[in-house]
C-alpha cells in the first residue's frame, strides 16, 4: 500500500548460521540510503562468506529491491530463497524500478537489467510447508502468509532452536487468497512488525462496499471507470465483485478486461493456484475465470465510445501500456474516476497520483493534468493487532521482535505482549542488536554399556524420573559421547591420577621404627576386630583400604611421623573407620605420653576434616594432598 | 422496499468490547474494556483520515492504536477533560475515580496519576463529568445526596449537591463550566449552578439547552431546563422491547443537527430521532434512520445477537457517529435520510 516506505533487513544469528531476512530498498531515497547498509556485515570483501542464506518474504520492492544490488554490486553468491509466485514477481518489479529510476531519471550507481537476472538465478523457489536443508544443520519451512500473492511466513531452525519470521499475513478469511496458518511451532523467537501490531483493520465488507459504492456513483454519472490492475493481482476478485453487484443492481453499462490480462493471468492462476482458495479453486476448474457474463473483452477502440463504462487493464501502477493509454485519454474529464487497488512503486505516475499530484509531465514534455477522481482501495489485507495476537497464541513463541520505523517508544505495546502472553518482546532500533537467550537441547550419546551400569544402580520405583548418571562427556568433532571414564581415558590417551588424602601425625617414640609399627599393628587389630588389618612386608600398615606407614627423622630417633592415607573414593564407611583409626592412634599417643588433638568426628567431607584438623593441631596435620 | 442508506461505513473489530467512546480532540477517541476478571485497556484511537478530514481524497481507512494504558477495574465510564491529557474513568461500586494522563508524542502509553476520592455506592457505579475551566475538575458522585466536584490538581472539593434525596444518579453533565445536571435513574432531575449553594428542581431562568432523557422502557422525554418538572415533549421509540439492564443506556443530542437525537442501549441498534414535530403526549414516533450493523453477525458465528453499549456522534462531521456492541464491534458510519427505491 503507500504506507510502504521502509527498507527491511535483519540479520538473524542462530545456531552459528548467519541469515538475511528480507533485502528491501528505501523508496523514499535517491542515493546510498535507499539501500541497505552492507558494511555492517562487512567493510570489504563479499557477503558470500559471512551469509548462509538470504530469505524473502514478498515482493513489495520494500522487501526484495535491493536484492541485485546486494547480490551483484556488493558481492553474494549463496543461495536466495522465496516462494514460486514471489520469484515470478519479484523480477518484474524490479525491472520496472529501474527502467524508472535509470532510464527515466537518469540516475547512475544502479543495478542494471543483466545485474537482476543474475541475481534471479541465485534464488531458490521453494513450495510451502516444503521442509529445505540449506545445510546439514540449518532449515528453513514457508507457510502461507496472505497479503499478496506468494507472501510467505519462514521458520527458520538449527537444531532445537527455531525462529519465525512474518511481516505481513492476513489470518482472516480473504475472498481469494487463503487465510494464513501456521503450527503450533513454539520458536525461540517471532519477528513480526509493529505497525501491523497498532493497527485496527477496517472489516473487508466495508472495503468491499466502498469499492462497489464509488463504481456505482461514477458510472451512474455517466463517468468512466479505470481500474489499473496487475495480472496477478486481485483483477479476479474484483471482476468477481463487480459482476455480482452488477447482477443484483441490474446495471447496463459495460465491464471491460484486457485481453493480455486474460491470457497472462489464467496461465499465473494455473501455476499458482494452490495459492488460492478452495472456492476459487472450484470455479476455476469449472469455468475460465474470465467467462464472465458482464464482463467482455476490452478493444483498445472501446476508450473512445460514449457513456459510462469500467475498464480493468494492465499494469498496476499506471507505468506504461493499456492502463496508462487509456488513463491519458480519460485523465481530463472529472466524471471519470481512477481506482488503485494495488501497490504502487515510486516513481509511478500511480504513486504519483495516490499522493495527490495533479500535473503530471509525460512524455515528449507534455503536461496532463488530472481532473478525473481517484481513489485508492486497500484490498491488501495486512495483519492487524488481532492477528498478531492470533498469531503469537497460535505460534507460542519464546520472544517476541517487533521490527519498527516509530521513533515513538512503544512501551504499551510491549507491556500488552509481556502481560498476555508472559513472553518478553523486542522493540530494537534501525541498526540495533538483540541477544536472545535460549536453552537448546544438546543431544548427547552414550555408550549401551554405561547406560546399562548406570540404570542397573538406581532401579527404583521411579524410574521414570530423571536420573543422574555417572560418566565422562567426551566433546570432539562437533559432536558429544558420554562414556566410562576407563574408555574416556584410553580414547584420550591419558593415564589416571590418584586422588589421595593424607595425615601426617608427630610422634615421639623412643622404639625403633619397625617397633612402633608392630605396636600399632596390635593394638589396630586388638581394637578393630571385625577389620582387615594388614602388616605388609614393606613395613607399612593397611586397615580396608586405609595406608599407615612409620619413619623417624634422621636427626632424632624418638621423633616418629605417622602417615594416614586414603583415596579420595572412600565410602562413608572407610572415612568412619579413617577416623577411627586416627582416634586409635591417638589411644597410642595418649599410652606414649604425647598430647595431641583429634578432630570431632562429625564432619563427613574427608575435605572440610582434614582442614579442621590442621587448624586446630598447629598444623601438625596437613591437609589432604595429591600423590 | 425502501431502505435508508449509508454514506460511510467502517466497521472495526476491538480485541475487548467497550462501553465507552470518549472524544479526545476531534481526530481521536478513548475505548476501554470493561470484563470484570481480566486487566482492561484503556485506548486512545486515531481515527482514519476519511473520518477526521473533510477532504474526499483520503486513503486510509484503518484505525491507529496511538496510547494505550491498563486498568486494574473494569472502566464504566471514560470523560476526556477538556483541553488537557488527561482523562478520568469510573468503573462498577467499590472501584475509585481514576485520573490518568495520556503521554506524549514520543509515548505510547496512558499512566494512572491518581484517584479522587468519593463515596462509592454499592448498587450503582459513579458517574462521572468533566470540566476544564475553570480549572481541570471532575463531578462524581453514584447517588444524589453524594454528588461533589473535585479539583484534579488539589484533590479539594469545590461542590457538593445540597440535597436529601439519594437516588442513583443515571448522568452527570456539565452544561457549561459553572451548571450541571444529574439524572437519576428514578427520573428525577437536577440542574445545578455551582455559584450557588442550593441545587434547582425547577430549573434555570437562563436559556440553556434542552434534557434528553431516556428510559429503559424506550420511552424519550425532553425537558427544557427551566421547567424541569414537566416534560416538554415526549416519544415512545418504535418495537423495543424494555432494556435488560440500564447499563448501556444511552441518549445524546446531535452536535451539528438541530432537534436531532440518537439513542441506543435497548437492543441491537442505533436509533436517530427528529424531535422537532414532538409534542408532550407519549406516542410511538418512527425514526429518522436505525443503525442495525451491530446485529450482523459473521458466518458460522451462532452467537446471540449483541447489545449496543455506547454510541458518540462526530463533533462536526453532522450525520457521523461512532458506535459500539457487546462483541467488540466498533461502527463509524455517516447516515443518510434521503430514501432509495430497491426491488425487493
Amino acid at each position: 500500500g503507500p504506507e510502504d516506505v521502509g527498507r527491511s533487513c535483519i540479520l538473524v544469528s542462530i545456531g552459528g548460521k548467519n541469515i538475511m531476512l528480507d533485502c528491501g530498498m528505501h523508496m523514499g531515497f535517491n542515493d546510498d540510503r535507499r539501500f541497505p547498509d552492507f558494511t555492517y556485515i562487512t567493510q570489504s570483501g563479499r557477503l558470500t562468506d559471512l551469509l548462509d542464506c538470504v530469505i524473502i518474504s514478498h515482493f513489495h520492492l520494500d522487501h526484495c529491491g535491493a536484492l541485485p544490488y546486494m547480490s551483484e554490486m556488493v558481492g553474494y553468491d549463496g543461495p536466495i530463497y522465496m516462494t514460486h509466485p514471489t520469484k515470478a514477481i519479484c523480477p518484474i518489479l524490479l525491472e520496472d524500478y529501474r527502467k524508472i529510476t535509470v532510464d527515466k531519471k537518469g540516475e547512475t550507481n544502479f543495478f542494471t537489467s543483466q545485474m537482476i537476472k543474475d541475481c534471479m538465478k541465485k534464488v531458490v523457489a521453494v513450495n510451502l510447508h516444503q521442509t529445505v536443508q540449506v545445510d546439514d544443520d540449518l532449515e528453513i519451512k514457508a507457510y502461507y502468509a496472505g497479503h499478496v500473492l506468494g507472501a510467505a511466513m519462514f521458520q527458520i531452525k538449527v537444531g532445537s532452536e527455531s525462529v519465525v519470521y512474518t511481516v505481513s499475513l492476513n489470518l482472516n478469511f480473504a475472498f481469494l487468497l487463503r487465510a494464513a496458518w501456521i503450527d503450533r511451532c513454539r520458536p525461540d523467537l517471532l519477528i513480526t512488525e509493529s505497525t501491523y501490531a497498532t493497527t485496527i483493520r477496517d472489516s473487508k465488507r466495508c472495503r468491499e462496499r466502498d469499492f462497489l459504492k464509488k463504481v456505482h456513483d461514477a458510472v451512474e454519472k455517466g463517468g468512466k471507470v479505470l481500474i489499473p490492475v496487475f495480472a496477478l493481482g486481485r483483477a479476479q476478485e474484483l471482476c468477481i465483485l463487480l459482476e455480482t453487484f452488477w447482477e443484483r443492481m441490474n446495471l447496463k453499462a459495460p465491464i471491460y478486461f484486457s485481453t493480455g490480462l486474460t491470457e497472462k493471468a489464467n496461465h499465473y492462476y494455473k501455476l499458482f493456484i494452490t495459492w488460492t482458495n478452495q472456492k476459487i479453486r472450484k470455479t476455476f476448474v469449472q469455468r475460465n475465470m474470465f467467462e464472465f457474463k458482464h464482463i467482455k473483452a476490452f478493444d483498445r477502440t472501446f476508450a473512445d465510445n460514449p457513456g459510462p463504462m469500467v475498464v480493468f487493464a494492465t499494469p498496476g501502477m499506471l507505468h506504461a501500456g493499456q492502463s496508462l493509454q487509456i488513463f491519458r485519454k480519460w485523465a481530463g474529464n472529472e466524471k471519470n474516476m481512477v481506482i488503485m487497488p494495488g501497490y504502487c512503486v515510486q516513481g509511478t505516475v500511480g504513486h504519483k497520483i495516490l499522493n495527490g499530484q495533479r500535473k503530471l509531465e509525460m512524455e515528449g514534455r507534455q503536461t496532463l493534468e488530472v481532473k478525473m477522481q481517484v481513489e485508492y482501495m486497500s484490498f491488501s489485507a495486512h495483519a492487524d493487532a488481532k492477528g498478531i495476537m492470533q498469531l503469537i497464541r497460535q505460534a507460542e513463541p519464546a520472544n517476541v521482535l517487533l521490527v519498527h520505523g516509530e521513533a515513538k517508544k512503544m512501551e504499551f505495546l510491549n507491556h500488552k505482549i509481556e502481560q498476555e502472553f508472559k513472553i518478553s518482546c523486542y522493540m530494537p532500533c534501525n541498526g540495533e542488536t538483540v541477544s536472545i537467550p535460549t536453552n537448546p537441547n544438546i543431544p548427547v550419546d552414550i555408550s549401551l554399556s554405561l547406560l546399562k551400569k548406570e540404570s542397573a544402580q538406581s532401579v527404583g520405583p521411579d524410574c521414570k524420573k530423571p536420573k543422574l548418571l555417572h560418566g565422562t562427556l567426551i566433546m570432539k568433532d562437533n559432536n558429544m559421547r558420554l562414556v566410562s571414564p576407563e574408555q574416556a581415558l584410553k580414547e584420550i590417551g591419558l593415564c589416571e591420577h590418584q586422588l589421595r588424602f593424607t595425615c601426617r601425625l608427630h610422634i615421639q617414640d623412643p622404639h625403633k621404627e619397625q617397633e612402633t609399627v608392630s605396636r600399632l599393628y596390635n593394638h589396630l587389630k586388638s581394637i578393630l576386630k571385625d577389620r582387615t588389618v594388614q602388616h605388609l612386608p614393606d613395613g607399612s600398615i593397611m586397615v580396608e583400604s586405609i595406608l599407615l606407614q612409620v619413619s623417624s627423622h634422621s636427626d632424632d630417633p624418638a621423633a616418629k611421623v605417622l602417615l594416614i592415607s586414603w583415596t579420595y573414593q572412600v565410602s562413608i564407611e572407610t572415612f568412619w573407620l579413617s577416623h577411627l583409626i586416627t582416634m586409635a592412634v591417638s589411644t597410642i599417643v595418649y599410652t606414649f605420653q604425647f598430647h595431641i588433638l583429634i578432630a570431632n568426628a562429625e564432619h563427613y567431607s574427608p575435605f572440610i576434616w582434614g582442614e579442621f584438623i590442621s587448624g586446630d593441631c598447629q598444623k601438625t596435620f596437613r591437609r589432604a594432598c595429591v600423590y | 422496499v425502501k431502505e435508508s442508506v449509508y454514506k460511510e461505513l467502517h466497521d472495526f473489530e476491538l480485541q475487548d468490547a467497550t462501553r465507552v467512546l470518549e472524544w479526545t480532540g476531534d481526530k481521536r477517541v478513548c475505548v476501554a474494556g470493561f470484563e470484570p476478571t481480566k486487566t482492561n485497556e484503556i485506548l486512545q484511537l486515531l481515527l482514519p483520515a476519511k473520518l477526521h478530514t473533510r477532504e474526499n481524497q483520503c486513503l486510509e481507512r484503518d484505525l491507529k492504536v496511538e496510547h494505550g494504558g491498563f486498568s486494574e477495574h473494569p472502566v464504566y465510564s471514560l470523560k476526556h477533560v477538556p483541553h488537557s491529557s488527561l482523562l478520568v474513568t469510573s468503573g462498577p461500586a467499590a472501584s475509585p475515580v481514576q485520573v490518568w494522563e495520556i503521554g506524549n508524542d514520543e509515548k505510547d502509553v496512558i499512566k494512572p496519576l491518581r484517584a479522587i476520592p468519593s463515596r462509592t455506592g454499592k448498587e450503582t457505579y459513579t458517574k462521572i463529568a468533566t470540566t476544564s475551566m475553570p480549572s481541570p475538575r471532575v463531578a462524581h458522585g453514584s447517588k444524589a445526596d453524594s454528588v461533589n466536584i473535585t479539583e484534579i490538581e488539589s484533590d479539594k472539593v469545590l461542590y457538593s449537591l445540597d440535597v436529601t434525596r439519594s437516588d442513583p444518579v443515571g448522568n452527570l453533565y456539565f452544561v457549561d463550566c459553572n451548571t450541571f445536571f444529574v439524572c437519576c435513574t428514578s427520573g428525577l432531575l437536577y440542574v445545578a449552578d455551582v455559584r450557588q449553594p442550593h441545587p434547582a428542581l425547577e430549573g434555570k431562568k437562563d436559556a440553556t439547552p434542552a434534557i434528553a432523557s431516556l428510559s429503559s422502557e424506550g420511552h424519550i422525554v425532553i425537558t427544557d431546563t427551566r421547567k424541569l418538572g414537566s416534560p416538554l415533549k415526549s416519544a415512545r421509540s418504535r418495537a423495543s422491547t424494555p432494556a435488560s439492564s440500564e447499563l448501556f443506556m444511552c441518549v445524546s443530542w446531535a452536535p451539528v443537527l438541530d432537534d436531532t437525537i440518537a439513542i441506543s442501549g435497548l437492543d441491537s441498534t442505533v436509533q436517530i430521532y427528529n424531535t422537532s414535530s414532538w409534542d408532550a403526549t407519549m406516542r410511538e414516533r418512527d425514526p429518522l434512520f436505525t443503525h442495525k450493523g451491530h446485529s450482523v453477525v459473521a458466518d458460522g458465528e451462532d452467537e446471540s445477537v449483541p447489545m449496543v453499549t455506547v454510541h458518540s456522534w462526530h463533533p462536526w462531521n453532522e450525520r457521523t457517529l461512532l458506535s459500539a456492541a457487546t462483541d467488540g464491534s466498533l461502527h463509524a458510519w455517516d447516515w443518510s435520510d434521503k430514501l432509495i427505491e430497491r426491488d425487493s
